[in-house]
């Protein structure tokens, strides 16, 4: 069924919506709760979560893009699961993780103080935005993959038919120079 | 740790959706970004020296047989033959941080300086993933062209190996011996932290590489459409490298040229353009060609690509400015002028 007449149904208030949108969704959606959480159960728990949450927000809201709009839910159902397992300081989450947790360090350090500012956050978002564009086609989807769909290195090395150590170095000059645009814009008006 | 771990993940969950799309769907590799990278010498003039980005037009591939190699930089590089006898092997080290950095092998060439890095962690120590940033200088001069290579762990080098390719342009008149000065900062890759600063300096000596180096002055002219002449001016090769030199007034900018041809042995080779400093032109050899040593002629004919595509991005610092075009005829080429025969021996 095409996205519009699922969005349809959730508008209309129509239960069909959910049906319809796990039978298309489930696999994408998992892909992206499983990358952050390497455990079935809980990948499983994420996705479920994300139709209700789609028929508490829709409407009001009418996504344009509804994989993107559900992948969004199901990713921040996820994070907030590995934050729960981090702060338990749980031993079950898997390396992937962790590496891009010691990865964004410095990212995390960039943007502390300006989002004690809620207003701000969407600037910055605007900010991380404008960055992406700007990158090159690859240099941007190497960060994405990485970052929104936390692939590990090993998958993105092989969809770009690089080396490990080329897409380690590609994602390390990428950072730095987002950090270095978020530290000059912090000091902005 | 800071305190929010995860504050930069949660942001990057809300980018605009057009990005996690593009993102979603399976790679394809566009073969048409150009990088046009151009350095600022002197007072007013701007060295343009175009490097092509990943996607070369007419390489992507190392050449496919390893004959024999001699020296750790022949095997990265691809070079099939024997070139022990221009490498100077330093094999000097520095250690700081539980981290030691070998300066491996030096080739210094006319136009060219390598260097072969390798790098090693005390016994006991856990092997993280780096990155290396240079600072090199050759009497006094920093090198900015760069290409840097770098192998992935290996039994042999578990922290893995660099080779480093500098361009030396026309204002590096070498007189033997060369002093050079490198210093490289090694940062841990997964949360940028420095490890060191690693100083090295040395001499190094372009006899060997000399001694090996056919030069022959040519003097044949290629005129272009617009009745401007480009005239040969030397050809020099060894195993390492093979440059051609040439003259041109007031070259068209923003373009690039590509000389492609034959030697009498039927190997085809493909020259590119990688500086120009009014009216001075260098073409070196590109790794997709190969000359043999036993050619006694080389027929070349000028290529323009005259279009470089929709700017994509740029980036500067202080000694260069660098252009990433789409290209969306990146295969186009014009032929141009008259072929030119250039006798080697």
């Amino acid at each position: 069924m095409e996205d519009t007449k699922i969005v349809d149904l959730f508008w209309n208030r129509d239960e069909a919506a959910l049906e319809k949108a796990s039978s298309k969704y489930t696999p994408f959606c998992f892909h992206i709760a499983w990358n952050i959480l390497m455990n079935r159960e809980d990948s499983e728990e994420c996705v479920n979560d994300t139709w209700f949450a789609a028929w508490r927000y829709i409407p009001p809201k009418k996504p344009a893009v509804l994989s993107s709009f559900l992948g969004k839910i199901t990713r921040g159902f996820a994070i907030d699961k590995l934050r729960k397992k981090y702060a338990s300081k749980r031993t079950d989450m898997h390396m992937t993780s962790l590496n891009i947790l010691e990865e964004t360090q410095m990212l995390n350090q960039a943007l502390e103080s300006p989002l004690e500012d809620h207003v701000q956050e969407q600037e910055l978002l605007q900010i991380i935005n404008e960055f992406l564009y700007h990158l090159k086609e690859k240099d941007q989807d190497i960060f994405i993959r990485r970052y929104w769909y936390m692939d590990s290195i090993e998958e993105i090395a092989k969809r770009h038919r690089n080396s490990v150590s080329s897409i380690k170095s590609n994602l390390f000059r990428t950072r730095k120079k987002l950090r270095k645009k978020l530290m000059e814009e912090r000091y902005l008006p | 740790m800071n305190k929010n771990h995860f504050l930069f993940l949660s942001l990057f969950g809300g980018i605009d959706d057009e990005l996690v799309i593009r993102s979603e769907k399976p790679w394809r590799e566009t073969q048409n970004t150009l990088a046009l990278r151009k350095y600022l010498t002197g007072a007013a003039c701007a060295a343009v020296i175009i490097l092509l980005s990943m996607a070369c037009i007419f390489h992507s591939e190392v050449k496919a047989a390893l004959h024999k190699f001699t020296t750790a930089i022949g095997e990265m590089l691809g070079i099939s033959e024997d070139i022990s006898s221009y490498t100077e092997i330093k094999n000097s080290s520095v250690t700081k941080n539980g981290l030691t950095l070998t300066l491996e092998e030096v080739i210094l060439d006319k136009n060219q300086l390598f260097l072969l890095v390798s790098q090693k962690f005390e016994d006991g120590r856990q092997i993280i993933d780096t990155e290396l940033s240079d600072h090199v200088k050759v009497n006094g001069r920093k090198l900015h062209v760069k290409i840097q290579h770098k192998t992935d762990a290996s039994p042999e080098a578990p922290a893995g190996k660099y080779v480093l390719n500098y361009y030396l342009d026309k204002d590096f008149r070498l007189e033997d011996p060369v002093e050079i000065e490198a210093v490289f900062t090694v940062n841990k890759i997964h949360n940028m932290d420095e490890i060191g600063k690693y100083r090295f300096i040395f001499h190094a000596s372009m006899e060997k590489s000399n001694q090996r180096t056919a030069v022959v002055q040519s003097g044949q002219v290629i005129t272009l459409s617009d009745g401007t002449p480009i005239t040969i001016k030397d050809f020099s090769f060894n195993s390492v490298e093979s440059t051609i030199t040439a003259v041109c007034e007031n070259l068209p900018p923003d373009r690039e040229y590509y000389l492609k041809g034959k030697d009498n042995l039927g190997n085809q080779v493909t020259y590119r353009l990688l500086s120009y400093e009014n009216p001075e032109m260098v073409f070196v050899i590109d790794n997709n060609g190969y000359l043999s040593p036993n050619a006694s002629n080389v027929e070349l004919q000028l290529y323009e690509h005259s279009s470089l595509g929709t700017l994509i991005d740029s980036e500067e610092d202080d000694s260069f400015m660098e252009e990433s075009f789409l290209d969306e005829n990146v295969y186009q080429m014009t032929k141009i002028g008259n072929a030119v025969t250039i006798s080697l021996k």
